[in-house]
């Protein structure tokens, strides 16, 4: 099995080909406009947006990306919960439930019901606009991105290294997990603990024999200090433009309304 | 139970089904990756806040590398590598006394083979991949999540181990492993508790709220995850110890053979 499943749709989607400022434009935007509007209306209409896009426009299927957003959902829920109770005054016209603790009472009131769904929901939104981006976008095209926006090549030649070789370790890993557990290595609590470590100081030692192997094998080919290699040159498409400026424009008057008092 | 309600039924009920259908819609609430603030949880002017406290440190991590590049060509793949096995490292699942737990493993055995000042920018690129690839973590949050788990943690990991080294080395490292997890697990809480302050109680409130939700899990974890680094280090001791005193991690005085090591023992 793919170890990123996400990753997996970042190559094989509609919008594959198209140009990654593009995506991370909409992505941003989107989240941004859900940050500052921090308001549950804007919030759904942004994820039903970015639903559509992914579903629609990029070919992802809708099965798939509600199990990518729902993978944070146990840190959202559980932050939420924890906004959501606070210390109550049981006769206070807002309260919906208290019960006693002691000398106190915990509950949930209005305000703090409210700021809960609100955050939960702005949360999810931002979410779905993340994985808008990385479902559609891999991780070479990013950088590549990120080259022409200038960031340090340094910064940069370590995040491609780092990315491709994630996933040679990953399989490494995996064998030795296997291997341990085929000869019971994780069968109780104590062993499973002494297996892990020896897996982590097997793999560190492995990651750095295979530095030097790499090394070796890149100054054999004339590494002089630099990664260098042919980008693709994608094109802006006009009609993506329009579709991005029609949904950020959408949130945006929503937003604005909502300050107005439009929706109470 | 409910005798000191004051209120018409008709809005506790509606509170309960607001309650439980934020936890039905999920489903399942997977395992707990709390220490990873997911995305878009922090208001914008605290989101935008922590990555200004991050930079700093973040280009101090950067030029410290590269200087070291500049001396040695070969570093540059040895820190991918690096950043590569910490990634990996980190997706570890921890044998944890609830069953098997996904938790940012690595953070104290990264500053303590690498140093804190690199592991701030490895550990920034590690957060940006989990953040993209896994859904874990966030863009928006990058900067709160670097702040914890990138610099804070690390810096405590490598301060203990420093302080606490001539005590014996696997003190040192369970010490620095549960305490940089510990410090991680209190930023995140104070993060949070500042973001969102209770109404009544205020940040001091709604700090005790989230590092009471956290320690259930993260206690536990952070002891585990104790042993766990000390295991590694001490087969690490075992198969490679030239390399620990070569890079300076451990004194040439330690370099002699600890034979009533714990792990040796389990």
């Amino acid at each position: 099995m793919h170890p990123f499943p996400i990753d997996l749709y970042a190559y094989n989607n509609r919008l594959r080909d198209a140009h990654p400022a593009e995506k991370i434009l909409f992505a941003g935007l989107t989240m941004l406009i859900c940050l500052i509007a921090s308001s549950p209306l804007v919030a759904v209409l942004a994820l039903a947006c970015v639903t559509v896009a992914v579903v629609r426009v990029a070919g992802i299927p809708l099965r798939a990306f509600w199990y990518f957003v729902r993978l944070p959902a146990g840190f959202i829920v559980i932050g939420v919960l924890t906004l959501a109770v606070t210390t109550v005054d049981p006769a206070g016209p807002q309260t919906l439930l208290a019960l006693p603790v002691g000398p106190w009472h915990i509950g949930v009131v209005e305000s703090s019901l409210a700021r809960a769904v609100q955050v939960a929901s702005v949360s999810f939104a931002c979410v779905a606009s993340m994985l808008a981006l990385a479902l559609t976008t891999p991780m070479v095209d990013l950088t590549d991105q990120l080259r022409k926006w200038r960031v340090p090549q340094l910064f940069i030649e370590l995040m491609v290294l780092m990315y491709r070789f994630i996933f040679v370790f990953i399989e490494t890993a995996q064998a030795m997990y296997i291997a341990q557990n085929a000869r019971l290595g994780y069968s109780n609590w104590r062993r499973s603990l002494r297996s892990a470590g020896m897996l982590a100081a097997n793999l560190y030692l492995r990651s750095q024999s295979r530095a030097s192997l790499l090394f070796t094998a890149l100054t054999a080919r004339g590494y002089s200090g630099e990664l260098r290699v042919l980008t693709a040159q994608p094109t802006w498409s006009r009609r993506n433009l329009i579709l991005i400026a029609c949904v950020e424009s959408l949130l945006l008057l929503t937003t604005v309304a909502t300050w107005w008092g439009a929706f109470v | 139970m409910f005798a000191s309600l004051a209120q018409p039924k008709t809005r506790q009920r509606l509170a309960l089904v607001a309650i439980a259908g934020l936890l039905l819609a999920f489903g399942t609430v997977r395992s707990a990756h709390a220490m990873h603030i997911s995305e878009g949880f922090l208001p914008p002017v605290w989101a935008a806040l922590w990555f200004v406290a991050v930079i700093p440190f973040f280009l101090w991590g950067l030029r410290a590398i590269a200087k070291q590049v500049n001396r040695s060509p070969q570093s540059k793949i040895t820190l991918g590598m690096s950043g590569a096995f910490s990634f990996v490292l980190s997706g570890l699942k921890l044998p944890s006394v609830t069953g098997s737990c996904s938790h940012p493993t690595g953070i104290a055995l990264g500053a303590i083979l690498f140093g804190p000042t690199t592991m701030v920018v490895l550990g920034t690129i590690v957060l940006l991949f989990q953040a993209i690839v896994l859904a874990h973590g966030g863009l928006t949050t990058l900067g709160a999540n670097v702040f914890s788990m990138a610099l804070v943690g690390p810096f405590v990991a490598y301060g203990v181990f420093r302080a606490c080294r001539g005590f014996g080395l696997s003190w040192a490292v369970f010490l620095a492993a549960a305490l940089a997890d510990w410090a991680t697990y209190m930023v995140t809480a104070g993060q949070l508790a500042l973001a969102w302050p209770a109404e009544t109680g205020g940040i001091l409130e709604s700090f005790v709220k989230f590092v009471g939700i956290f320690s259930i899990t993260q206690i536990p974890l952070a002891i585990a995850e104790g042993i766990l680094t000390v295991i590694v280090f001490n087969l690490l001791m075992q198969h490679s110890r030239e390399v620990l005193v070569e890079q300076g991690i451990i004194g040439e005085e330690q370099a002699a053979p600890t034979p009533g090591s714990p792990a040796a023992a389990s």
